[in-house]
């Protein structure tokens, strides 16, 4: 967890997108325990009650299941799930709003598109 | 957990008031008029033990400033802050009587601590069996105690306006009645009734006032705030 | 199970002055309050009320199910840690636990001689003779250790150093989320402490203005700026709570939550949208009834 918490979201959305980041980049692989809802809370001093919330995002939504008394587990299969709604995502939270602030500044398409690779190449 | 021995402790812990510097005000008061005799070599009676009793009123005064709001804060009922710093001070009471009785006992056996000083043991007060002489001790000191906790919860329940009206309330009172007396001549029979009372008869007519003072603040904490 | 408190139109008058104004709220158990406001508010009578050292002049009150006043039941599972709280001229800081020991059923000793170290608290030094941080350190180890199921912290930080707060908040976090109990954080450094609580009252000029989980009050109003020609139109028949007019400018507060149709449609507009915390949003809310109160004299 690198990532710290800011104040303009709700904090359990927060949570529930760094325990997402975490899976989607390895650092908690499949079937790995994710931890307790007392240390999220004690690490980013926020309420326990919080971070149970945004872990059980993640449960409702079949990317955490829970082992009765020893806590949290990384389902099978949870990565490839994120990684399909993290480019839904992507799609209306970049695409859409770069298309929006292209056509303000006149940056065609085919502008777009060349920069696109300028920036793939450059990486 | 019993809450009145946890205000028992409460006043326990504050050494200091209770034990230290009550024994300091007299030691310090008796030294005094001690070097006064020896250099005098008179037979000097004195009134020096007055320092103890004034301390105690004036400490029954302070104790309300210095513990009411603390005990309430720390979840005390005013009940049992009452009823703990009662026992308290009755039991601190009745432990000054014994040191003053046996102070006075060694003032009469070593006459007058070699210097015919007579600060402990007084004439009238102390005439009569031991346990007359302690109730006299205790009387005294726990009805100062008393009047100055009663002053005390005034202030605490009525703030300044209460010790305002308390203190013309208290001149108009004691001006009528020294002017009726005046009048009606009733000096005399007052005179005439202590004359013929003993320190002890005195002293348990003290145990209805400071029931009473008692009685009164205890009603006052009951509706005390911080 | 029942509710720790329960309060309903509690007001406390003095003289002419309405400290207090006819306020009803419940707490649940085991959850972490903030109990937030400006200086003066009625948020510090209010607690007094609560741990029946003030009296109500009106209005009803159950704490645990029961009345304080003079209420052992209830007092022995209080701990009132206030700002202006004064100890006895003598006492040492080892005078305080011994007797937090007495008094408080779930007084943990080992606990509170460690975040005596925590603290770094001298435990032979005389209360007189503390700064004013450590002696607000003494207040929050009292009020940590007591475990009292209903912990009430009034301002405990006066004089606390940015390091020590952490502290406090660490520890507070850990023995919760270990001894789960009620807990009022009364306090205006609501930045610091918003993230910690799981519910908000707010409390301005003696109402109650606001009472809701945080986590909703995270997302209950969003700001919105750009050209007030465009802005003015947008905002009609929204609540708004603050206008900042600045130049051909203008930044708004609203409240309520966006629909994604009504987002695209600003940000096509070309309008900034941004959230509003926690602090800015109360802050907004209690200016606004000053505000709305100079106005009406005027």
């Amino acid at each position: 967890m690198v990532l710290s918490i800011d104040d303009s979201r709700p904090i359990f959305m927060q949570i529930a997108e760094q325990i997402e980041d975490d899976i989607i980049e390895g650092r908690l692989p499949e079937e790995a325990q994710v931890p307790s809802k007392n240390e999220f809370a004690a690490y980013h001093q926020i309420n326990p009650a919080t971070a149970a919330k945004g872990v059980n995002l993640l449960v409702d939504e079949g990317i955490l299941y829970k082992k009765r008394g020893i806590g949290m587990f990384v389902a099978t299969g949870a990565k490839a799930k994120l990684i399909s709604k993290r480019q839904e995502l992507f799609f209306e939270q970049y695409i859409v709003t770069m298309m929006r602030e292209a056509e303000k500044l006149g940056i065609t398409a085919e502008q777009l598109m060349s920069m696109i690779q300028r920036g793939d190449a450059s990486k | 957990m019993n809450r009145l021995s946890s205000v028992l402790k409460m006043h326990f812990r504050d050494k200091a008031t209770w034990f230290i510097i009550p024994y300091a005000v007299l030691a310090s008061s008796f030294l005094v008029n001690l070097i006064v005799g020896y250099i005098s070599q008179e037979e000097i009676t004195t009134g020096g033990i007055m320092s103890i009793y004034v301390y105690l009123f004036v400490m029954g005064i302070t104790v309300l400033p210095q513990t009411f709001n603390f005990a309430l804060s720390f979840s005390v009922r005013r009940h049992d802050y009452f009823t703990g710093t009662a026992l308290f001070a009755a039991a601190n009471s009745l432990f000054i009587s014994v040191i003053l009785l046996v102070l006075g006992a060694i003032e009469k056996a070593t006459a007058g601590w070699g210097t015919h000083l007579h600060f402990f043991s007084l004439p009238y007060l102390n005439e009569g069996s031991i346990i007359q002489q302690l109730i006299v001790y205790f009387m005294i000191i726990i009805t100062l105690f008393f009047s100055g906790f009663t002053i005390g919860s005034i202030y605490r329940k009525f703030k300044g306006i209460g010790m305002i009206v308390m203190a013309i309330v208290g001149v108009a009172i004691s001006t009528v009645l020294s002017f009726l007396m005046t009048h009606y001549n009733w000096w005399k029979y007052i005179f005439a009734w202590f004359s013929d009372k003993t320190a002890l008869d005195i002293a348990l007519w003290l145990i209805p006032i400071t029931l009473i003072y008692a009685l009164v603040s205890y009603l006052l904490l009951r509706r005390s705030t911080v | 199970m029942t509710n720790v408190v329960e309060v309903k139109q509690l007001t406390k008058t003095y003289g002419s002055v309405q400290a207090v104004k006819g306020v009803s709220f419940s707490l649940e158990p085991d959850k972490i309050y903030g109990l937030l406001g400006r200086n003066g508010a009625g948020k510090t009578t209010i607690m007094h009320m609560l741990t029946a050292q003030l009296f109500a002049t009106s209005g009803e009150m159950k704490i645990f199910g029961e009345s304080p006043y003079e209420n052992n039941n209830v007092l022995t599972q209080v701990c009132f840690i206030k700002e202006s709280l004064k100890y006895p001229d003598n006492y040492k800081v080892i005078d305080v636990l011994e007797l937090s020991e007495s008094l408080f059923p779930n007084w943990d000793r080992e606990y509170a001689y460690s975040l005596l170290q925590d603290f770094q608290l001298p435990l032979k030094r005389r209360i007189k003779k503390l700064s004013r941080g450590m002696h607000s350190s003494l207040g929050i180890i009292v009020g940590l250790a007591s475990r009292a199921p209903l912990t009430i912290f009034d301002e405990p930080y006066l004089g606390l150093d940015a390091v020590a707060r952490s502290l406090f908040y660490d520890r507070l976090l850990e023995d919760y989320s270990e001894n789960p109990r009620t807990v009022i954080l009364s306090t205006h450094l609501i930045d610091e402490v918003s993230r910690m609580l799981e519910h908000v009252i707010v409390v301005d000029n003696g109402s109650i203005i606001l009472n809701e989980d945080s986590e909703e009050l995270r997302s209950a109003a969003y700001s919105i700026a750009g050209a007030s020609s465009i802005v003015e139109p947008f905002l009609t028949g929204k609540k708004i709570i603050a206008k900042q007019p600045f130049g051909a400018l203008v930044n708004a507060a609203v409240m309520g939550r966006l629909s994604a149709e009504e987002r695209k449609k600003a940000e096509s507009l070309g309008l900034e949208l941004a959230p509003v915390s926690l602090q800015q949003l109360i802050i907004h809310l209690t200016n606004g009834k000053l505000d709305a109160k100079e106005a009406d004299r005027s």
